[in-house]
């Protein structure tokens, strides 16, 4: 093997090297790619960066945004397109408003949430920020 | 209940944008501009 790629590290033959060692220079080769594009086995059809030789799956899409709601509410996504598939969601409410107890959220499509703050086991009549986050991990259509 | 709704607040991302909302709850709130949209028609 000559040298390596310049971004990925992949080795690579040289022109002088024997043809007789040819499949074991494009099996090498091969290996490199295939390495380099991450665990498909436990991260199928998903987005993986790999670190250090590690698999970490990346999100696919992402927005957060903050909606001021009382009781529940859907709220329409800043960005109705980003997503291709419901996403996952999770809300906080802002500190500013610290008598409200809790808050939930669910997306029901690509493009909107359905979302809740409470005082206890009651709907808040009262508004609240929410700050809500929307994660979609893969562009297929599983969870996420 | 599936409806459309459509945010009218001017420079809003969203604005004039028909939106399909699923299971829509009788609030729906723009998530571009923060106001609740009033347009909104049964899909």
């Amino acid at each position: 093997m000559a040298g390596t790629t310049t971004n990925f590290s992949i080795s690579y033959p040289t022109s002088t090297d024997l043809v007789t060692n040819g499949a074991t220079a494009i099996q090498t080769v091969a290996q490199g790619f295939d390495t380099r594009l991450g665990d498909v086995t436990n991260y199928p059809n998903q987005i993986v960066n790999v670190v250090s030789g590690v698999s970490r799956p990346v999100a696919y899409a992402m927005q957060q945004f903050s909606a001021s709601v009382t009781g529940t509410a859907t709220v329409t996504f800043p960005v109705t397109t980003r997503f291709t598939q419901t996403p996952f969601v999770y809300t906080n409410i802002s500190n500013l408003n610290n008598s409200r107890t809790s808050s939930g959220g669910v997306a029901t499509s690509v493009s909107s949430v359905n979302v809740g703050v409470y005082v206890g086991g009651t709907l808040s009549t009262t508004a609240a920020t929410l700050y809500i986050l929307g994660i979609q991990m893969t562009s297929a259509a599983t969870v996420g | 209940m599936n409806e459309i709704v459509i945010c009218h607040t001017t420079d809003c991302e969203n604005c004039d944008v028909p939106i399909k909302v699923v299971d829509a709850l009788p609030t729906v709130i723009c998530g571009g501009c923060n106001v609740e949209i009033t347009d909104k028609v049964k899909a």
